[in-house]
């Protein structure tokens, strides 16, 4: 009965990019990596000292080599690559909830509210990213929850803005006073009609987040306030590499980085173009 | 049964300038149920502002708007109980007036479904019967507003609104901005459901020829205001007020009748809202201004049973 | 119009730091519950009650947590930022010392964060598409992409091991004492700075430039036979100029956070270092004072910023 128009998904335009595929490649093959780690399925105990085998170089046995305590690095990798991305998932979901509704309720209804929540968005946005992070895990303590709630509530005024900007425009469109002509109720406007329509940025703040996460966290625990030793976090290695073995691999931060962004960006980018 | 407004007035703060702007000062009318009242005056006069009082968006300051005799704003309203109101609107512009993420098919299926006005599994033949009345095949319900063009998704709107059963249509420049090719069509279309649902139109347009196509009555309206009103033929054939004239004059097709006061269109511009005139809203740019026209607010004044005009000088 | 504009940007900026104030308490010091026991640990528990009394009244959380609060604003604002027990000094005289540091690193970093952004800025649109173009694209990804400390540490890592070069292992030399020391001892972290202050500054030269070289008047000045080099700099980039000030004011306000892993790593003893020492000694007083005095700077900045690019761009009123 229906003809539906033959329409290019998203996923067309996506693969025409060649910094989107790579960036896809890339944050599939971390997602796999940390889901090896997840499983305990990396080739040596992470945690677990050798005292014979120190400092040793790449080998058929440790990949990466082995650390000042006989750890094997390449485990160790797998390990921090997981708890970075269990941290940066964990905290940037926090905050676009609480970020996104706030911003959507705030523009929506205007009046105090909104203003309460500029506010503090305003008061949070004015402490450097890892300071604040700093703070709130100095005073929440150190496990990986505590380090993603303080980095949770350092990108919740992020999400805010991103939200409540499009929110503001969004709302004086005809179809959403339609929408109020036509009786509907306020949740089902800011659900169904306001939400979707203020979603591609949105997206690409959880990418670009995604990536900032990963290196708050390692910011944090390259300080000493976020993942503790014996266990294995990115950052801390690298704290550790500068007492003697400098590793090549962790330059992996940078590249978990870069293939979010890329990855994420152009998904948000190429997302909307469809309706428009 | 009918549309009433008495003395409906609507004040904005400015907040920057903390001033007062009047956007409708005063208005009453009256258009019985199934008669179509067309609305004209420039950009700004007020005619969208008033477009949204009659759909209950907002609430008038002062004054009164009653349909079928009961406030449209008033919480205790059968319909408002059910937040569904009688009253609908159709709006200028095709492109912002659908939500971009919604199929045109369940955009109306939506208003059907939350009010409970078909049972769930009469809802998509509705939804079908709908598009057909407003001339859409039905096989484009599952096509997204942007793959139609202004005036499929002005019909579209149109049948949105149809869904909700209305009695009183308040269309605000609904073709204005179409294609010129495709406004007769849209036009047509709107004639023809007044025809087969005894609709009511409020039709507001900046463009006397769409008016004179669709109106029983005529309301001129300026600054907020109405200056002359009156059924189709008093207010095209015998104009009064000057604002009547020159917007007659201004039309390509149309000779008025005892032209002779004003040869020259309309100059200046219309007065700052924020900053009104004295006296009469009109007197800066009316041919035939009196001094005493900067001083004396001129009120609506019946010439016949059904016509009326705001000018003393015309009388 | 425009005093008007200053007074109420003021008045914001008040309640904000009203608000931080208020945020900063909350957050250090009634979440961790207790200074006592943050301070003794598992000791608390051989206190009397009469030691546990007298001690609340030491650190002055004997009163209401109002009370508390209004004493810790009130001696903020006589300039009384609190004691540090392990230096023996006021954070006031710390702070006066650490904020020079930080102050100095900041801002060279942000003067070669845009001497580096627009250089490589205007080297990339030159001809957009081009080698060139990819190669300061590709500065300006990874220049984003690595964080700070991994930067830092290769460079301690580098020249330490390779080149035996490491001034930041020496004691830290004020520019009045020995500006030479100084000098070096700032070159790496203030570098480390500038190229994460360089990342986004780039781009936004990059783009700035290639929007403007396409204008009218950039036309008519090289059709009235105005030297290309002269079309570029007079015409192309003072006319860009106003995003890359926005930018740069933004990224000096990030800079500081960067500071406090810089400064770690290089042993410079500014704010970031004086805050990160005070968590690890468990002051609070220190902390929440550091904390206070950051925010204080980033939005101070940020104000700056915002009254600059107004001054800039004539057409803002």
């Amino acid at each position: 009965m229906t003809s539906r128009v033959k329409e290019k998904s998203w996923l067309h335009y996506y693969l025409r990019s060649t910094s989107g595929v790579i960036g896809a490649i890339l944050v599939f093959l971390m997602v796999l990596l940390s889901l090896i780690a997840a499983f305990k399925l990396y080739p040596h105990d992470p945690v677990l000292q050798d005292i014979e085998n120190t400092l040793k170089g790449p080998s058929g046995n440790y990949w990466f080599g082995t650390d000042q305590f006989g750890r094997d690095i390449f485990s160790r990798c797998l390990d921090g690559m997981r708890r970075s991305m269990i941290v940066s998932i964990f905290s940037v979901a926090i905050a676009t909830v609480v970020g996104v509704t706030l911003g959507i309720l705030g523009g929506y209804f205007g009046r105090w509210f909104d203003s309460v929540v500029v506010r503090m968005s305003d008061v949070i946005f004015a402490f450097p990213a890892i300071l604040l992070a700093l703070a709130i895990v100095n005073s929440l303590g150190n496990s990986w929850i505590d380090t993603s709630l303080a980095i949770a509530v350092v990108y919740t005024p992020i999400f805010i803005r991103v939200a409540r900007g499009p929110v503001l425009s969004t709302k004086e469109m005809d179809y959403v006073k339609s929408a109020r002509i036509l009786g509907f109720s306020s949740p089902r406007i800011l659900v169904s009609h306001i939400l979707p329509n203020v979603l591609a940025p949105i997206v690409v703040q959880i990418a670009l987040s995604l990536s900032w996460a990963i290196l708050t966290e390692s910011g944090l625990s390259f300080l000493g306030l976020g993942t503790q030793p014996p266990n294995a976090s990115l950052g801390l290695m690298v704290s550790d590499a500068q007492a003697g073995s400098f590793c090549l691999v962790d330059s992996r931060i940078p590249f978990t980085f870069y293939h979010y962004r890329s990855c994420w960006s152009q998904s948000g980018r190429r997302w909307p173009s469809r309706f428009t | 049964m009918s549309l009433d407004l008495a003395g409906a007035t609507k004040r904005y703060k400015i907040r920057a300038t903390g001033t007062e702007i009047n956007a409708l000062n005063g208005i009453s009318l009256s258009l019985p149920e199934g008669k179509t009242l067309g609305i004209v005056g420039e950009s700004g006069c007020g005619k969208s502002t008033l477009a949204r009082l009659i759909v209950g968006l907002e609430k008038p300051t002062e004054g009164s708007i009653l349909w079928r005799g009961q406030e449209i704003a008033d919480k205790s309203h059968d319909a408002f109980r059910t937040r569904l109101s009688k009253t609908q609107l159709v709006f200028q512009d095709p492109y912002s007036s659908l939500n971009p993420r919604q199929r045109i098919g369940e955009c109306i299926a939506e208003v059907i479904r939350v009010h409970k006005l078909r049972p769930d599994n009469e809802i998509s033949a509705r939804v079908e019967e709908l598009l057909t009345v407003v001339g859409i095949a039905p096989d484009l319900q599952h096509r997204y507003p942007h793959q139609l063009s202004g005036g499929q998704r002005q019909r579209v709107s149109v049948a949105r609104a149809l869904a909700a059963e209305p009695d009183l249509l308040v269309l605000d420049e609904p073709v204005s901005a179409l294609d010129v090719s495709v406004r007769a069509d849209v036009m047509n279309l709107l004639v023809d459901l007044r025809e087969k649902f005894g609709l009511t139109y409020l039709f507001i347009s900046h463009d006397l020829s769409m008016i004179r196509h669709i109106s029983d009555l005529i309301a001129v309206m300026y600054l907020g205001k109405i200056v002359e009103y009156g059924t189709w033929q008093e207010v095209l054939e015998n104009p009064k007020h000057p604002y009547t004239r020159a917007l007659i004059e201004a039309m390509p097709d149309h000779t008025v009748i005892g032209r002779g006061n004003i040869a020259k269109p309309l100059t200046g511009e219309v007065p700052d809202p924020a900053n009104m005139p004295t006296g009469c809203a009109f007197h800066l740019r009316c041919p035939i201004s009196q001094p005493i026209c900067s001083q004396r607010i001129p009120d609506l004044m019946k010439l016949s049973n059904s016509h009326s005009v705001a000018c003393p000088e015309v009388i | 119009m425009k005093t008007n504009f200053f007074f109420s940007k003021l008045l914001s900026v008040l309640l904000t730091l009203f608000g931080i104030s208020i945020f900063v308490f909350v957050v250090l010091r009634v979440i961790p519950g207790d200074t006592i026991t943050g301070t003794l640990g598992t000791d608390t528990g051989v206190l009397s009650p009469e030691q546990i009394d007298v001690l609340k009244q030491y650190y002055g959380i004997d009163k209401s947590l109002f009370g508390q609060y209004t004493s810790w604003m009130g001696s903020f604002l006589k300039g009384d930022l609190g004691f540090s027990f392990t230096t023996g000094l006021s954070v006031a005289k710390l702070t006066q010392s650490s904020l020079a540091v930080t102050a100095e690193l900041a801002i060279l970093g942000t003067v070669l964060g845009v001497i580096i952004g627009i250089a490589v800025g205007m080297f990339s649109a030159r001809k957009p598409g081009s080698v060139r173009d990819f190669a300061g694209q590709l500065f300006g990804l990874l220049a984003l992409a690595i964080p700070g400390f991994v930067l830092s540490t290769t460079i301690v890592a580098v020249m330490a091991n390779k080149f035996h070069y490491f001034p930041n292992g020496l004691e830290y030399m004020t520019p009045w004492r020995n500006p030479w020391m100084n000098f070096q001892q700032m070159m790496f972290p203030a570098l480390v700075l500038g190229i994460a202050v360089a990342a986004p500054v780039m781009r936004t030269t990059r783009s700035a430039l290639l929007e403007t070289v396409d204008k009218d008047f950039v036309r008519t000045a090289h059709g009235k036979g105005v030297p290309a080099r002269r079309v570029q700099f007079k015409h192309v980039l003072r006319n860009s100029l106003i995003p890359i000030v926005t930018m740069t004011g933004i990224q000096f306000g990030y800079l500081l956070g960067g500071a406090v892993i810089v400064e770690k790593i290089f042993a410079l003893p500014g704010m970031g270092r004086q805050v990160l020492d005070a968590i690890n000694h468990r002051e609070y007083a220190t902390v929440q004072s550091s904390v206070m005095i950051f925010a204080i700077l980033f939005v101070t900045i940020n104000l700056v910023t915002d009254l600059i690019y107004r001054q800039i761009d004539p057409r803002i009123k």
